[in-house]
């Protein structure tokens, strides 16, 4: 792992930790968008899952009610060991212990209540799809940002149709009267 | 006859808003072939049909592919036009890789058939072909750093895509519309509703559209006999 990715992961994880044990949902939403440069420019898998991770525990702990499940406090648990593995390997550059870590988490979700582990799973479809689409926006197409995270062209297409991402002056790349004229030349 | 290649993005806008028939109509009216590539047909129909939630979708465009509205040819994806698009643009040393492999296939179906138009709806493919400084502007705002440009690479992807011409959907749409294939409803909404519906459409199901540019210029894509006819559909955007 690069030296400035692990140095970015290693602190995102610290605010983290702090921003959970405060609970303070809009410092976690802002930390995903920290590794957004780096999964852009690099398109390295650690910073994009962080990325989507950190966005999916932004949502998580936005919703109270899914603190009252019985299995709230084993997830808990287990996402505070995650953070702490996970910082320590990246500590002593251990990538395939910052990995495991990483793979625990997801391991965690599996064996939470059948309701709260389908709740988990959406929110975190649903960060894949967010994280794509602020890839896209950042300048990667939409084939390759709907590869990088594993979504559908169909969902990202979807969601990008309710964002402004098109709706700058950036994104013009012709005259609309330009084009009709040609489109029409094509059916005569 | 034109050849028309279709990117991913065109279809799932079209059959999302349940207005893929509109392709059968125009290959109907202007003999026109629309062609894709394997890996556009793979996200298309064979990852939909993975979901729950695209699957019928990936039936429907499957059975558009059977009654051969829309046609399936292969090209070999070994070319270099992949590394040259994905080393043309340099963030901090880094070669930026923008395009994914089913956008560097219609870009090669495009040159192999030499076809007459890519349909295409995703910004970044467009805007390395059209307008490529507005593409390394858009990197630099948005990652915040210097882009520099690798000139050769630049100039050899130019080189063999200096032919391709770009539509969207959105396009595709007002053609049909000016050709009276929602005439249908037109006994119901008047013209601007029904345009406007149809634009709206397609641009919230990803187009990549810019509300600005319809809103200002559409009007001036109609003859100028039809201008004080068609004014109340520049207002509406």
């Amino acid at each position: 792992m690069e030296k400035r990715v692990r140095e970015n992961l290693l602190w995102i994880l610290k605010e983290v930790k702090k921003a959970i044990k405060d609970l303070d949902i809009i410092k976690l939403r802002d930390l995903s968008n920290h590794t957004l440069h780096d999964a852009s420019i690099l398109q390295e898998e650690n910073s994009i899952q962080i990325a989507v991770i950190v966005y999916s525990l932004s949502k998580i702990f936005e919703r109270k009610n899914y603190q009252a499940y019985k299995s709230w406090q084993y997830f808990y648990k287990n996402l505070v060991q995650y953070l702490d593995n996970a910082m320590r390997s990246l500590e002593i550059d251990n990538e395939k212990d910052y990995k495991k870590a990483s793979k625990s988490l997801i391991q965690t979700i599996d064996k939470l209540d059948y309701k709260l582990r389908g709740y988990m799973i959406k929110v975190i479809e649903k960060a894949k799809v967010h994280k794509a689409s602020r890839l896209h926006e950042h300048g990667i197409s939409v084939g390759r940002t709907a590869e990088i995270l594993g979504v559908s062209q169909y969902e990202l297409m979807s969601y990008l149709g309710g964002t402004g991402i098109a709706d700058i002056n950036l994104s013009i790349s012709m005259d609309i009267k330009t084009r009709i004229e040609f489109a029409r030349s094509l059916f005569e | 006859m034109k050849t028309l290649i279709l990117d991913t993005g065109p279809i799932i806008s079209l059959v999302t808003d349940n207005l893929l028939w509109i392709l059968e109509e125009l290959k109907k009216k202007f003999n026109v072939d629309f062609i894709i590539g394997k890996t556009v047909r793979t996200e298309l129909v064979e990852n939909a049909l993975k979901t729950k939630r695209f699957m019928f979708e990936g039936m429907f465009i499957d059975s558009y592919l059977k009654k051969k509205v829309i046609k399936l040819i292969t090209t070999d994806l070994n070319h270099k036009l992949e590394f040259y698009a994905n080393n043309i643009f340099l963030a901090e040393g880094q070669p930026l890789q923008l395009l994914h492999k089913g956008e560097i296939e219609s870009l090669l179906l495009c040159k192999k058939l030499n076809a007459d138009a890519l349909v295409i709806d995703e910004r970044t493919t467009r805007l390395l072909i059209e307008d490529y400084e507005k593409l390394r502007q858009l990197l630099e705002k948005k990652l915040e750093c210097k882009i520099k440009i690798n000139k050769e690479n630049l100039d050899l992807f130019l080189e063999e895509t200096k032919n391709i011409k770009i539509i969207r959907s959105a396009e595709l749409l007002f053609i049909a519309y000016e050709n009276g294939l929602f005439d249908n409803y037109r006994n119901s909404f008047n013209k601007k509703d029904l345009l406007n519906g149809v634009l709206w459409g397609t641009k919230l199901r990803g187009c990549s559209i810019s509300e600005a540019i319809y809103k200002a210029r559409l009007g001036h894509v109609f003859d100028d006999n039809q201008i004080q006819q068609e004014k109340d559909i520049v207002l509406i955007f």
